[in-house]
């Protein structure tokens, strides 16, 4: 048994610190950082209840890891970016380092939950976890991110972008979640995706002298 | 041999959404990108709902998140339309109010097959979630489809990409339906026919585009 929360204590509380000495752009994602590790935690006690009534209801715990965890968890990454869309109003890059630290914080505690209950012996273990379900977040994040800052316009064109990206961000999430709860070949294929898509990402994405706020 | 034609017919829309969603990428501009992310929610869909297939060798029951794509599709294109639509004035609200009252037939059609579907088979939850973004991209898109006619001065048209979106729905909502009658092949092939819409709504933005 790992209690979780010790962790996020042990991690947040110099994240917690740093807040207060850093200025700008820095203070900003290490806030955003913290605010990702702190919606892992509450994706834990949300999964948690959410995987009871689903064994209840028949489902099993693997069809709700792969059809319903994904959705809880990257609706859970999506509120603090939202709240920051909501009361600062930033335009293009404010909204994805914003997202991307989230993304990264969320990856961590759960990376760092992983390695505190498998233990950190194996270094291939570890490395699937850091090139495979890290980089699957900071996909994940990507999306949001880069979708978000683009639909962010107007009130209506925001509020029905933000569902499409969510609904985009959940479907690779729990795509992901289906090859690496499979066996044999389909495994390997799922360690290999998030390093796949963050390529294709990053072709379409990076455009040479184009910042995002010229989009 | 249903499983197989499923099979064959998975394969075959994936293909065509990956050419379609390539071009759109290829492309620039907020129309195209904003395609290629309707286009590569439904991809992803589609995987998932194959991958399941092949992994566990049965599609998914009830819920599937591969929903929640489809439905994340429709919310693109109802970006996309809020988008062409802009900000309307008092002057053109004025001037459309004949064309709202038509365009409210699109939603209240849309309704009633769901709820045709939903009294053959159930569903309630799923139903509703299919409903509402169908019913709102019916809606705007018939407005708009409209609105290019009746020179209310909103820029631009864009009839032929509106037009194509709404035979997409129409599409998709004949697909609901087929489902419940029982009949696979009539599933099928507006399964397919829906596929092919997705395709005609980006050549109809390529032509909007280059117009």
């Amino acid at each position: 048994m790992i209690f979780t929360e010790n962790i996020f204590v042990c991690l947040a509380a110099p994240l917690l610190i740093a807040v207060f000495l850093l200025e700008g752009e820095a203070r900003r994602f290490n806030s955003f950082f913290l605010l990702g590790l702190t919606a892992c935690l509450l994706a834990g006690y949300c999964n948690g209840y959410f995987e009871q009534a689903a064994v209840w209801s028949g489902l099993g715990h693997t069809q709700f890891v792969i059809q319903f965890a994904p959705v809880c968890e990257e609706i859970l990454k999506a509120l603090p970016v939202f709240f920051y869309m909501a009361v600062f109003e930033p335009r293009g890059r404010g909204i994805v380092s914003c997202a991307l630290a989230v993304g990264l914080g969320f990856a961590t505690l759960e990376n760092v939950g992983y390695i505190a209950y498998y233990g950190a012996g194996e270094l291939p273990f570890a490395l699937v976890r850091g090139f495979s379900a890290g980089i699957m977040h900071a996909i994940c994040a990507a999306i949001l991110g880069y979708g978000l800052a683009f639909v962010y316009r107007r009130k209506w064109l925001a509020l029905t972008g933000s569902f499409a990206v969510i609904c985009a961000a959940a479907t690779f999430h729990a795509t992901y979640n289906l090859l690496v709860s499979a066996a044999g070949a389909w495994r390997g294929l799922g360690y290999i995706l998030p390093v796949v898509a963050a390529a294709i990402l990053m072709f379409f994405i990076r455009r040479p002298g184009k910042a995002i706020s010229e989009w | 041999m249903t499983e197989t034609i499923h099979l064959i017919n998975q394969f075959i829309q994936i293909a065509c959404l990956s050419a379609v969603t390539l071009l759109s990428a290829r492309r620039s501009g907020w129309l195209f990108r904003l395609l290629t992310g309707a286009f590569s929610c439904y991809l992803l869909g589609d995987i998932f709902y194959m991958l399941h297939m092949w992994i566990y060798g049965q599609f998914p029951s009830g819920f599937s998140v591969a929903y929640l794509s489809y439905i994340g599709t429709y919310f693109f294109l109802l970006t996309i339309d809020l988008w062409l639509a802009g900000e309307w004035t008092d002057i053109q609200k004025k001037a459309l109010r004949p064309n709202v009252r038509i365009s409210l037939t699109a939603p209240a059609a849309v309704v009633i097959l769901h709820l045709v579907y939903y009294i053959r088979d159930g569903g309630f939850f799923i139903n509703l979630l299919f409903c509402v973004p169908l019913s709102l991209l019916a809606y705007y898109s018939l407005l708009m489809l409209l609105a290019g006619g009746a020179k209310s001065g909103l820029e631009p048209p864009s009839q032929r990409y509106h037009g194509a979106v709404l035979l997409y729905v129409l599409a998709e909502n004949m697909m609901f339906l087929s489902s419940s009658l029982g009949s696979d092949a009539i599933y099928i092939a507006f399964d397919f026919i829906m596929s092919a819409t997705l395709v005609i709504t980006y050549r109809a933005a390529a032509k909007e585009a280059a117009a």
